[in-house]
């Protein structure tokens, strides 16, 4: 039950840095997610964990214990692929047994016929078809023990590769994207398996993603990585209300943080290139910074209200609530289109008659939802307490 | 789908009858007297040797100039299997150079063609006897080979052996003295894969005892003196002074590079191997077969194609062959051998091959290797008993029993 | 497998396209499809040729002339003699222990080739600096005509000079007559043959180790298995389909090899290596004898069509448990 810490770790594949500088203290049973986009070093850091890929500098250390050097089975560790990585020739029993009959083995069974022997009677043994047929009930498995992978359906399989994974205890979980080969209905079913696994076991869990859904729903600790660095560290609720910096802002949500160049003057907020008001009385110093407001915390302004003015200019209808993009500023009227107005702001609010296209609008913000963030470094100001500002990110 | 593929077939059919119609009217005659024919020989081959006579033979351009030759080169492990299937098959040189056992079969089969006419005028000795068959002269002489031991004098010198040896324990007493000087000390033909070299020089060891293959009626390969044979070469085997393993390209060539001290070989052989400027005239010595009777001798055979499409040139050119202006060209190059007529040894040659006078001295004495009554059999003989021979000097088998295993094997199969 | 689309088809599948027919059949579908088979059957038609006139016709030529005495020196000319030749072949020594040499020499090359072929090719699998040279060091026997490999290996076989005997001399071991005698040498044309022939299974084997996923490996490395568990119970059976077909092609062609034993040995000695395919060779053309030759080509015919069957068979089994589970 170990209490991760990594220190300063790095990677690289010949001269590339795949990961730089990783530096984490994760607590025993949480639920880790490693977020970020598709080459960002996610996989290859969990497969550092693993000892599946070897650390090029730094220390990854379990309960105090620097894990570098050891085998993957030292660790005490199950690993679930992507593939699920079922052995395609064994039955659903053998590919949940195959852990166990591995940690029974001895060298000396590899002599001619003893090997074939001595397999099938640890197979016997009780303590392990128990074991298998406990973790089969456990996992709805029971009934195609004697079924090859190939005849299973993609959930059932991943159930078969979870099941593998939980039939030795270990203490420590790596689940690398196992939802991606899923449709969406199953996802969302197995979503909910994996967290209630979490919560059963009681085992600390590493699950890499680059869904933000799935790390929304399940993590109880979020890493968001871009690029092989570290761009913040916190729970779901942290990693959503105070992105650190606009990497964040804008990876996560859907659509992501709207994030509008805007200049501060006496706490006197403008969009840069509409000029119009964006916030007044700011804490900020006069200087470049981008505005960020979450699209639920933009709404249309009521009527008489003040607000900037926009155009709207693209509109969704996502059932009881609609996502409309809208241009700041008004168009110019003799040229008939918006002529270099500001960037696009998603709002996600009440269908309304005007939200229609070319309607044109103002809008208003929830200032307590305001976020602001330096135009030249992208971090947030101030930097929220309680998170730790990540090395890597500062330039 | 069926009648598609019988159509197929018949098409076959009729295109195989086309092609062995064809080879079959390959035997027109062509316009006598002139054209291209074709000379098969594994001696154009041989090194040294092997140019010299084609340049003899082509002397025969000079007095013929409508007919030229042309040279068909086959080495001699796959000459007569490659001759038997091209002449088999209605094909094969115009005229060519064969072993005698081989003659034999091919007679029979009617596939030689009569030279009566084209020899009428030579003076041929008796070796063209046992070559007129049913009183027709099917082939002649090319050369009479005997067999000799030989000796390289330097490798001898070395070893401290100063003159060759004349008994089977004197041999193995020089050979050993070899061994200790680091070389080899002597080699012969030995092994099933060369049957058709081993089955051409094997019988000196056994008529060397005064053995034979046949009586005429019977076959005679378990007689006390063809075991005696086999025991003298087992002997020799176990003794340890053979290179084992060793072809007879490789000992040949040991033996010219001052490696091997003596060899059993024939008048042929001893004339390749002071051809190629490695080995001297001087430094080849012969002798006698170091056994108490002459040995074996062996004959190539010039003979005519059936089936050649240019019988009338080929059949000019064993006339010339044959002639005397002829066998004075061929004599430098058959060197000791004794050829279709007696043509003397040229002086020339005598003075610079002293080794040479041993061969002519032996063939006066020694017997045909053929199986007497059974020439046409002599494959199937040689191969039975040669089997058992190798089983002798590998698996420790007794001679006695292997010549009676051999004899009753051919006595079952040649029923 | 071919014949899984036969046999092994689920019913429901095979029948789907007959049903599919039936509305359709009318008087234009019907000359339609006739032509459609005629012109299927002219495309095969050369290669029904090619088979017929290089293989059926002279395969029938070739029993009909073991019921002859056909000589070769006149290859037509055979009288029958009926199964005299079968009751000779049959009756003698020579025929049996040529059978022997045969079931021996595939034995071994068989279990040869594949043993080092597949272990060469999980060698060359792994990643390693100078993995590319090695591979193409390891294949390159493959690549070497049959005869320079057979004249390379006489020489270093010889008993006196050879490199093997030179090598064992400076161990102080005696001279060992690799080709000559008879308790060695089958093991020698053996050895010369598994070196020529191995890279085959190797790059086969190798083409089917790639197949197997990165992601196996690493499953069984987290599970504890060692590299030969691994090996055992994971590589294995991926490669056992592969090996099955290659263990059949291995079969057949060393029933049928001929060029090396014939340059290394020429069946000898003491015809230990007097394999179907030389024997009938050497009856052929040394002894001269078609008749005999083409009976024990008839008997070998039916050695080699039994062997095939026994493996088809075992396939087949092996594809219906397959498909079973």
């Amino acid at each position: 039950m170990p209490r991760m810490v990594f220190d300063q770790v790095t990677k690289s594949f010949g001269g590339d840095p795949v990961i730089a500088d990783f530096s984490a203290e994760i607590e025993d049973r949480e639920f880790l997610v490693l977020l970020g986009p598709s080459g960002c070093g996610k996989s290859t850091m969990l497969r550092m964990i693993a000892g599946l890929a070897d650390v090029t500098g730094g220390a990854i250390s379990f309960d105090g214990e620097v894990v570098n050097d050891l085998e993957p089975k030292e660790r005490e560790i199950a690993f679930v692929f992507q593939s699920y990585a079922l052995y395609p020739h064994m039955t659903v029993a053998q590919n949940i047994a195959f852990p166990l009959l591995m940690n029974a083995f001895r060298p000396w069974y590899h002599l001619p016929v003893v090997s074939a022997v001595m397999k099938r009677a640890i197979a016997r043994r009780p303590e392990v078809a128990e074991r298998v047929a406990e973790v089969a009930r456990t996992l709805e498995l029971t009934d195609y023990l004697d079924r090859r992978p190939k005849s299973l359906s993609g959930g059932q399989r991943q159930r078969v590769a979870l099941a593998r994974s939980l039939v030795r205890d270990p203490s420590l979980y790596l689940l690398d994207e196992p939802l991606s080969n899923l449709d969406a209905k199953l996802r969302t079913q197995m979503r909910s398996e994996i967290s209630g696994l979490h919560r059963r076991v009681r085992k600390s869990f590493v699950y890499v993603t680059h869904d933000q859904v799935e790390a929304m729903t399940m993590a109880t600790r979020i890493i968001v990585l871009d690029a092989g660095r570290i761009q913040q560290i916190g729970t779901p609720e942290e990693i959503y209300g105070e992105p650190a910096n606009t990497f964040v802002a804008k990876f996560i949500g859907s659509p992501g943080m709207n994030l509008i160049p805007a200049t501060a003057a006496d706490g006197r907020v403008t969009d840069a290139r509409s000029g119009q008001v964006l916030d007044r009385g700011a804490d900020l110093a006069d200087g470049d910074y981008l505005f960020g407001i979450r699209p639920e915390a933009a709404r249309l302004a009521a009527d008489g209200e003040a607000g900037p003015a926009a155009t709207v200019t693209t509109v969704e209808h996502l059932g009881g609530e609609v996502v409309a993009g809208c241009e700041l500023g008004e168009p110019d009227a003799e040229a008939g289109l918006t002529v270099d107005l500001g960037g696009t702001v998603f709002i996600r609010t009440a269908p309304h008659p005007s939200l229609t296209g070319r309607g044109r609008v103002r809008l208003a913000f929830d200032r307590g939802a305001v976020r602001y963030f330096r135009a030249d470094t992208g971090q947030r100001v101030p930097a929220t307490r309680g998170t730790p500002q990540p090395q890597g990110s500062i330039r | 789908m069926i009648s598609r593929s019988l159509r197929g077939a018949s098409l076959a059919v009729i295109t195989t009858g086309a092609l062995v119609l064809t080879a079959c009217s390959g035997g027109g005659d062509g316009e006598a007297g002139s054209g291209a024919i074709t000379f098969g020989n594994w001696q154009w081959l041989e090194t040294g040797r092997g140019d010299a006579m084609w340049e003899a033979v082509t002397e025969f351009e000079d007095s013929e100039p409508e007919i030229q030759l042309e040279k068909s080169e086959t080495p001699f492990a796959q000459y007569a299997d490659k001759l038997n299937t091209e002449i088999g098959a209605g094909a094969g040189p115009d005229v060519f150079v064969v072993l005698d056992r081989q003659f034999a079969t091919l007679a029979e089969a009617g596939l030689l063609e009569p030279l009566d006419d084209a020899v009428a005028d030579a003076d041929l000795n008796a070796t063209n006897d046992n070559l007129n068959i049913d009183g027709r002269q099917l082939g002649v002489t090319w050369e009479q080979v005997s067999y000799a031991l030989l000796g390289n004098r330097t490798v001898l010198e070395q070893a401290g052996v100063d003159q060759l040896p004349t008994t089977v324990e004197d041999l193995i007493a020089a050979g050993e003295q070899a061994g200790e000087a680091g070389l080899d000390g002597f080699a012969v033909r030995h092994q099933m894969n060369e049957y058709n070299g081993w089955a051409y020089d094997f019988p000196s060891w056994t008529y060397g005892y005064g053995g034979s293959w046949s009586d005429g009626e019977r076959l005679t390969i378990d007689s006390e003196e063809n075991i005696a044979g086999v025991t003298a070469y087992k002997d020799v085997f176990d003794s340890g002074i053979v290179p084992v393993g060793d072809d007879a390209s490789t000992f040949r060539s040991k033996f010219k590079q001052d490696q091997l001290a003596m060899i059993i070989d024939n008048s042929g052989t001893a004339l390749s191997l002071v051809s190629d400027g490695q080995l001297s005239s001087e430094d080849l010595i012969s002798a006698p077969l170091p056994f108490p009777e002459p040995g074996a001798h062996q004959k190539l055979v010039l003979a005519v194609n059936a089936n050649g499409e240019n019988k009338e040139a080929a059949k000019e050119f064993v006339s010339w062959a044959v002639s005397e202006e002829g066998q004075t060209t061929l004599r430098p190059s058959l060197g000791a051998s004794v050829l279709a007529t007696d043509v003397p040894l040229d002086e020339e040659f005598s003075e610079a091959n002293p080794w040479a006078e041993t061969f002519v001295e032996l063939g006066r004495t020694n017997l045909s290797g053929l199986p007497d009554g059974f020439e046409t059999e002599a494959d199937p003989i040689m191969r039975g008993v040669l089997e058992q021979v190798e089983r002798v000097i590998t698996e420790d088998l007794e001679p006695a029993e292997a010549m009676r295993e051999a004899q009753e094997a051919l006595e079952q199969d040649l029923s | 497998m071919s014949y899984r689309t036969v046999d092994g088809a689920p019913p429901g599948r095979a029948s789907a396209p007959r049903e599919a027919h039936r509305p359709a059949r009318g008087r234009g579908t019907r000359s339609r499809r006739r032509a459609g088979r005629l012109l299927g059957y002219a495309f095969i038609a050369p290669a029904v040729l090619y088979l017929v006139v290089f293989l059926v016709v002279p395969l029938l030529q070739g029993i009909a002339m073991s019921f002859t005495d056909a000589k070769l020196i006149n290859p037509t000319g055979g009288d029958p003699v009926g199964v005299d030749n079968y009751a000779s072949t049959l009756t003698a020594d020579r025929f049996w222990n040529s059978l022997l040499a045969t079931v021996l020499y595939t034995t071994a090359t068989v279990a040869g080739t594949v043993v080092l072929g597949t272990a060469a090719a999980v060698l060359v699998n792994r990643a390693f600096r100078g993995r590319a040279l090695l591979r193409s060091l390891l294949a390159f026997p493959y690549a070497m005509p049959t005869v320079a490999v057979a004249l390379v290996f006489a020489w270093m076989y010889n008993q006196s000079n050879g490199a093997f005997n030179r090598g064992l001399g400076i161990l102080g071991i005696g001279e060992t007559g690799w080709l000559t005698d008879p308790d060695w040498g089958m093991a020698s044309v053996v050895a010369a043959t598994v070196w020529k022939v191995f890279p085959f299974v190797m790059l086969v084997v190798l083409a089917a180790l790639q197949s197997v996923s990165a992601e196996l490996y690493e499953a069984a490395r987290i599970d504890g298995a060692d590299a030969l568990n691994t090996f055992r119970s994971i590589v294995l059976p991926h490669l056992a389909p592969t090996l099955r077909i290659v263990a059949l092609l291995m079969t057949i062609w060393s029933i049928r090899r001929f060029e090396i034993i014939f340059l290394l040995t020429g069946g000898g000695p003491v015809e230990t290596t007097n394999t179907l395919v030389i024997n009938v060779y050497r009856t052929a053309f040394s002894d001269q004898n078609l008749g005999v030759a083409a009976t024990v080509g008839a008997l070998g015919l039916v050695v080699s069509l039994a062997v095939t069957c026994v493996f088809l068979l075992v396939e087949r089994r092996e594809t219906k448990r397959e498909e079973a589970l």
